[in-house]
């Protein structure tokens, strides 16, 4: 699904992400963990081509990212910039529905799987998504990005600010995508414990390098918590 | 403390992003201010020989009493469009222990440090000077002078809380409108007159200096507590960054636009943009209002009989005010959902062509509006449709182009407390390309072809990028693409 070769970004001198080689299959979930400033958001960013890389190239299912192709089968969610938020979230997913060519009915088919997550706090609200919490703006943002049966979902740290229930709730609906169809999840997170029941893969990421490349969910959370405790 | 807090906003202003950008625009008005009060300067010393020997007065000082009152109303009006609610970034010290009063102190006294309160020491100071002080003495001069410029710093406060308060709302509007009518009526039209009022009143500073002035004086402190008041209750972070929650109007999407596919889309996104924020919504109240601008040029005939071609500068200003106001940050309306943008399934094409065709339309209903102009002959109306097409065609490309260049994000969602981000004087030179294009086609061929021929060139220019606007579509695009990158991360800073 993804192959990264020979990436590197930097800021005049100081290098944020160096990667020789990652190839994330098709239908993997890819959980990418480090500490602040690993370079977790700015790979993400340089695979939606929102940053450009200072060197390498980041390839989706084999064509360069620096086109459009890529962007009919991928949802993302990284942060509030990924929201309109004059909009309410209504509007807003309609505006994404829109983009997929969904009907009224199908988009209220599928926001009907996230009617748990969202707890009757999201739809049919005369709220502008500006006025939403952090955790609520969260599942909006998290909800478009499913839309449409993408192959590729990016979400960067989905769990953050959202309530226990909800964070339970959000990797159900997640591990419900999992195992309903294939689809590749890249998910950044700070919380070992999350990422660990979600994903299949992990990658450490220390001052822009990968340091460790786990495969396998079982014992991961051992070796993730043994890595961090160092 | 005041120090720390120039210091900071210098900071704030040399580390910013478009630092280059601001120096350049700084100077620029910097120089444009200079300019203006030079021949402000030029017209205070010529003021006694204009009214004595132009106008034939006598008694100069009485006549130029008299006017006073108007140059006040002036004042105040030119006030409302040029002069911003003071800035200060001052949340990040609301928690530190200072006080509040010196924050508010310090905002106050920066903002009256503008070329505008100069103007009537520079028009006024020479006469005081030399026609008053020879009849009257130094310390009258003083005095009257004084009063004058107590005046405008009492204006300028008040103006403060005049657009705090008021801005937008239908009284500030109708006491916008009713001074207009007041100052236009009143001698003008020959309904009432206020010079008799206004002399009386000014010659008072002259009989007995000093005493007229402190009461003045007074007016100022009065006006500067009242903003200080209003600044000390209103100082929460609350009216500061997040309006009390509007409640969302549902609006259905217009399907209309909806049916034209992805550009539809997003052009009735950007329409709710619009309409959902105050600052895009004064601009189209303005661009309603500035329709009417047109009437002050063509009530004096001979005008138009001398000079055929300023109703093109007419026509540019009622067809595209829109889009100058609101082009000139064309981009950076949407600078905070930027990323979802350019990672949804949208082309680029598509995102510039929903912006050509977003100012294109609105430039078309501001034409079809101004359509009774006709009224005043049929050489506006050719006017205007000779200048729609250069709008349509020309104008709102370099318009897209110019507002590639560094685009600044901008919160949309700050109460109108302190948002007046790049509103000013700033957004008026992008706008020189544009009323200045169409007279260097008109300038050359009124001489040599007429002034008929002059005018279809125009159109002509204009036509051929209409013809063409696929293509210059392209164009831009390609160059946003190339620009892409910069301009996301540039709207990543705040």
């Amino acid at each position: 699904m993804i192959q990264i070769s020979q990436l590197n970004k930097q800021y005049k001198t100081e290098v944020v992400l160096n990667i020789d080689q990652l190839e994330i299959p098709a239908g993997e979930s890819f959980g990418l963990v480090g500490n602040n400033g690993a370079g977790k958001t700015t790979l993400f960013r340089i695979i939606l081509d929102l940053i450009r890389p200072s060197a390498g190239e980041v390839l989706i299912n084999g064509q360069t990212n620096v086109s459009d192709d890529w962007k009919k089968f991928t949802g993302s969610f990284l942060d509030e910039r990924f929201l309109v938020d004059y909009l309410t979230p209504d509007e807003y997913f309609q505006f994404v529905a829109g983009l997929h060519g969904y009907t009224a009915a199908d988009l209220d088919q599928y926001l009907s799987t996230f009617d748990e997550l969202f707890n009757d706090e999201i739809r049919n609200k005369k709220k502008y998504i500006r006025d939403l919490s952090k955790g609520n703006l969260k599942k909006v943002g998290i909800a478009a990005a499913m839309m449409g049966n993408p192959e590729l979902v990016l979400l960067d740290e989905p769990f953050e600010n959202l309530d226990p229930s909800s964070q339970i709730r959000l990797k159900k609906r997640i591990n419900q995508e999992r195992e309903s169809r294939k689809v590749t999840f890249l998910i950044s997170s700070h919380d070992l414990n999350h990422v660990t029941e979600i994903c299949t893969r992990f990658v450490i990421l220390e001052k822009g390098k990968i340091v460790q490349d786990i495969k396998g969910q079982e014992n991961a959370l051992s070796q993730l918590e043994a890595y961090f405790n160092a | 403390m005041f120090s720390t807090y120039l210091k900071h906003g210098w900071l704030k202003l040399a580390r910013s992003r478009g630092f280059g950008r601001e120096i350049g625009t700084m100077i620029a008005i910097g120089f444009l201010s200079l300019m203006i009060l030079g021949y402000l300067l030029a017209l205070g010393f010529y003021l006694n020989t204009l009214l004595s020997e132009v106008f034939g007065v006598s008694d100069t000082i009485t006549y130029l009493n008299g006017l006073l009152i108007y140059y006040i109303v002036y004042d105040f009006l030119l006030r409302y469009f040029l002069q911003n609610v003071p800035v200060m970034d001052i949340v990040p010290y609301l928690h530190l222990p200072l006080k509040k009063s010196g924050m508010i102190h310090f905002i106050l006294l920066k903002s009256i440090f503008k070329p505008i309160n100069l103007i009537s020491l520079v028009v006024f100071g020479p006469f005081a000077f030399t026609v008053i002080s020879e009849s009257y003495g130094n310390v009258t001069a003083w005095s009257w002078i004084s009063s004058l410029l107590a005046i405008s710093i009492m204006l300028h406060y008040l103006m403060i809380i005049f657009k705090k308060k008021l801005d937008g709302s239908p009284t500030g509007i109708l006491v916008i409108f009713l001074l207009s009518i007041l100052t236009i009526g009143a001698d003008y039209l020959g309904w009432f007159s206020l010079r008799p009022v206004s002399s009386q009143l000014f010659n008072l500073t002259l009989e007995t200096p000093w005493l007229l002035t402190l009461v003045f004086i007074a007016g100022t402190f009065l006006s500067y507590t009242i903003d200080f008041k209003y600044f000390k209750r209103n100082l929460y972070i609350e009216e500061l960054e997040v309006k009390t929650q509007s409640e969302a109007r549902i609006t259905p999407g217009l399907s209309y636009l909806s049916s034209l596919g992805r550009v539809g889309e997003l052009i009735s996104l950007e329409i709710r943009l619009i309409v959902r924020h105050k600052k895009s919504k004064m601009m189209l109240v303005l661009s309603g209002a500035l329709l009417l601008y047109g009437l002050i040029f063509y009530r004096d005939p001979a005008m138009m009989e001398e000079l055929p071609g300023f109703s093109i500068f007419v026509g540019v200003f009622i067809t595209g005010i829109f889009m100058l106001n609101y082009g000139q940050m064309l981009f950076s309306w949407q600078g905070k959902h930027f990323d979802f943008i350019i990672t949804q399934d949208i082309t680029l094409k598509d995102y510039i062509k929903s912006k050509y065709y977003l100012l294109a339309g609105v430039s078309v209903v501001c034409f079809i509006l101004s359509i009774p102009y006709v009224y005043f002959g049929w050489w506006v109306l050719l006017c205007y449709i000779a200048v729609i097409l250069f709008n349509l065609g020309v104008n709102i490309f370099v318009l897209m182009n110019f507002a590639m260049w560094n685009p600044k994000p901008m919160d949309l969602n700050k109460s109108s407390m302190f948002n007046y981000e790049g509103i000013g004087a700033a957004q008026w030179l992008m706008g020189i390309p544009i009323l200045v294009g169409p007279y260097v086609i008109y300038g050359p061929l009124t001489f040599t072809l007429g002034q008929y021929w002059a005018l279809a060139g125009i159109a002509i220019v204009g036509l051929i990028g209409v013809i063409f606007h696929q293509k210059l579509i392209d164009y831009t695009a390609k160059r946003f693409l190339a620009k892409k990158y910069a301009i996301a991360s540039g709207f990543r800073q705040e």
